[in-house]
């Protein structure tokens, strides 16, 4: 009898899995490993790092039409973790240069048509996370190059590159608040990821999330009105969204798969994310209204 | 299938329906109903012993600090950002990328006192898989001293000396392993001779499986074997090729094995998950380890011994992109939890729960570990370097008792504090949990010179 009824507990949660929330439009149906997703300024698309026939590069998916496309292919090396220029015309992207059994992070830029791949960051340490300010005058973008993960900020040609965190734990995961004053970021300083904001000169640091579970990939909404983020606080991965102030904590995937890597349409009315409801890895979009 | 269900009804009480469609299938492959029920009184005899091994590769090493052995009151240069999760185990402890492992661990039994000898992925790679550095390459090429010895799917094979019908006794779902361009030795028959060689299948996904004998036959297309119906129309040509070529006659004795195999319609379907519910398949995760992980079950559940799961093919964790490797030495943080850690805990944990309710884990042990740890101390690339000094298993299953931790590191993860062993006392703990003695080896002419960790042994 226990048997019969754990056998249908399984089966019950076989069933849960397999179904995505009604609620959520599915825009990709392959499995493929998907992550890093940045919706474009415009709304038709959103860049993606996908890992298809054993091979890590850019796709880009046309949200209308459901088609993803690749971008990038290189033999020395994946490329990943792309951002959007604000004008929509050009990425920023981290490429992994393989050299036997380790690598090189060197940060490009790349027109969206995917011409023209430029270094912008050469390695120095190990630099990714690139994030292009919203005047598109300034990156972010987080390096080794001290010692430990830390947040730094350069000029768009590149230059005059400055630090602007320094702490003993690891800084990482940078996302520009829409005005250019802040910079939301996942730390470790407290112990375990958290989600943290700063000013954009680097000053006045506080802690937005406070959870001994892994909070990391903040993303500011357009309108500045929310942080959505992924944690693991409720045992899986969930995407959560929080006001700039720590008020308001919603999770808005609650699901019993994997959800992670969440993007904000341009009218900050929907929210692009990574999950594994259907068992592979597949993008969908759920409405916050 | 109704047949069989209906053959059981008027003549085979007593056993239930899974059965008899085991049955089914076993005959299908060529075992008798006599074998069958000689491997079903065998199994009575040894209530607590395993009769098969799923052996899970984690090639390239995991941070035994980042899984299975979290160091939470270390300085963090140590821990790293993750925190450690209570376990169902009273006071013990997971990393948070492992939830549904840490809800599953009264089924498993861990260690933390593995040691090995070098730091090389081939050397070590090598002893992980045959228990002796002999023979051996390293990332130099240098070969060690020794015959290079059977791996341990090798020396079940030859003990246990069991066939399941026609499928091949020690089967790796997965690629042949490299560190760099440089290929690793370790997973062959040895001084047991090529006869105990793996027969190697690899899970694509999403195309499906692959089976490199079949590729290797000179007039057969190379082309990948993406979908069922290609398959079959491969399976057509070579029995075609088989029957007027003048080339079948130079096929070696391990290709004719598995040609022959291969032209067994109940083998094929074997390997054809689309013969699982896909929600089961969903439970699993659709990745490559994942459905490799969910065949392993099905070659089991079909008695094969021995099946060996390789994670990747490349030790570093960017290439060979499938999963990618456990050798971490930059972006350790990033890629533990993004992919390899999620990936890892839904499919051994629906491993888990699948054979458990199959009633297969009380015969089956699982085995999951790589070769060698990672360096507690972060390195200046956020990631771990290589590290034999220390590192963690886990082992669930057959033969097995469970909740048990067996040995402990020290404050930082840094040595064995208490009852270090090391790869060849691992293979000699599976062994016996086998029910396979020294003196079975020592008859066999097979090594024996591990040691039982016998506070693991149900």
């Amino acid at each position: 009898m226990m048997k019969g009824l754990n056998i249908l507990n399984f089966l019950a949660l076989c069933l849960i899995a397999s179904a995505p929330p009604g609620s959520w439009q599915r825009l990709t149906d392959d499995g493929d490993y998907k992550s890093h997703l940045a919706w474009s300024p415009d709304g038709s698309h959103i860049i993606l790092t996908r890992i298809h026939e054993d091979k890590m590069s850019l796709w880009m998916l046309n949200v209308s039409e459901r088609r993803i496309t690749r971008l990038t292919l290189r033999e020395d090396g994946p490329d990943f973790d792309a951002a959007w220029f604000p004008d929509g015309k050009r990425l920023v992207y981290v490429h992994d240069q393989l050299q036997g059994t380790d690598g090189k992070l060197h940060i490009y830029t790349l027109n969206a048509d995917g011409t023209k791949p430029t270094v912008l960051i050469p390695n120095k340490a190990f630099e990714e996370c690139p994030r292009v300010s919203p005047d598109g005058k300034h990156l972010l973008f987080v390096s080794t190059r001290d010692g430990n993960q830390e947040i730094y900020l350069a000029d768009i040609s590149g230059k005059n590159i400055r630090r602007l965190t320094n702490d003993a734990a690891p800084d990482t995961h940078p996302s520009w608040s829409p005005d250019g004053q802040f910079i939301a970021f996942a730390s470790a300083r407290s112990g375990n990821w958290d989600i943290w904001v700063v000013k954009a000169d680097g000053s006045q640091p506080r802690r937005l999330t406070n959870s001994p579970a892994l909070d990391c990939w903040p993303v500011w909404s357009p309108d500045g009105r929310w942080i959505a983020f992924t944690s693991n606080r409720d045992g899986n991965y969930e995407i959560y969204i929080i006001r700039p102030d720590g008020s308001q904590l919603r999770n808005v995937t609650q699901s019993p798969a994997w959800e992670h890597f969440p993007t904000w349409s341009p009218d900050s009315r929907r929210l692009a994310f990574v999950s594994t409801c259907s068992g592979g890895y597949d993008i969908y979009v759920v409405d916050l209204d | 299938m109704l047949t069989l269900g209906q053959q059981w009804q008027r003549t085979c009480q007593g056993l239930n329906r899974r059965e008899v469609l085991q049955i089914g299938f076993a005959t299908g492959l060529g075992l008798t109903l006599a074998d069958w029920l000689r491997v079903k009184a065998h199994a009575a005899d040894s209530a607590a012993r395993a009769q098969s091994v799923i052996f899970l590769w984690l090639w390239g090493g995991p941070s035994h600090l980042d899984t299975f052995d979290p160091k939470p009151k270390a300085p963090f240069e140590y821990r790293g950002p993750f925190a450690a999760i209570p376990t169902t185990i009273s006071g013990v402890y997971f990393s948070e990328l492992f939830p549904q492992l840490a809800q599953r661990a009264r089924r498993l039994a861990i260690i933390r006192s593995l040691h090995t000898r070098s730091n090389d992925h081939g050397v070590a790679g090598t002893t992980g898989l045959t228990g002796s550095m002999s023979g051996s390459v390293n990332l130099g090429g240098q070969v060690a001293e020794g015959n290079l010895r059977p791996a341990l799917g090798a020396v079940v094979a030859r003990a246990t000396g069991r066939t399941a019908g026609r499928l091949p006794p020690y089967l790796i779902i997965g690629g042949r392993l490299h560190q760099g361009k440089k290929p690793v030795v370790g997973e062959g028959g040895g001084t047991l001779g090529q006869r105990y060689d793996p027969f190697r299948i690899e899970y694509k996904f999403p195309s499906g499986v692959r089976i490199e004998a079949l590729e290797l036959a000179p007039d057969i297309s190379p082309e990948r074997l993406q979908h069922r119906r290609q398959l079959l129309t491969h399976l057509d040509q070579a029995r075609r090729w088989l029957d007027t070529s003048s080339s079948a006659a130079s096929l070696d004795a391990y290709q004719r094995q598995a040609l022959d195999m291969l032209l067994c319609p109940n083998a094929l379907r074997l390997f054809d998950l689309s013969q699982e519910p896909p929600a089961l398949r969903q439970r699993y995760g659709l990745t490559r380890f994942g459905q490799s992980c969910l065949l392993a079950r099905r070659l089991v559940e079909k008695n094969v011994p021995f099946v060996q799961v390789n994670w990747s093919n490349h030790v570093e964790s960017e290439e060979d992109a499938g999963d990618g490797g456990w050798d971490m030495h930059y972006r350790n943080f990033e890629i533990m939890q993004n992919r390899h850690a999620p990936i890892l805990d839904q499919a051994l944990s629906a491993l888990l729960d699948d054979l458990e309710q199959r009633g297969l884990l009380e015969r089956t042990l699982v085995v999951a570990v790589g070769e060698f740890g990672r360096t507690p101390k972060i390195n200046d690339k956020v990631g771990r370097d290589h590290w034999e000094h220390c590192y963690c298993a886990l082992l669930a299953g057959g033969g097995i008792r469970p909740g048990v931790v067996y040995g402990e590191s020290d404050d930082r993860g840094e040595r064995p504090r208490v009852y270090p062993c090391t790869p060849a006392d691992l293979h000699a703990t599976i062994l016996a949990a086998l029910g396979i003695s020294p003196e079975q080896l020592r008859n066999l002419n097979l090594p024996t010179d591990g040691r039982v960790l016998e506070p693991l042994l149900a």
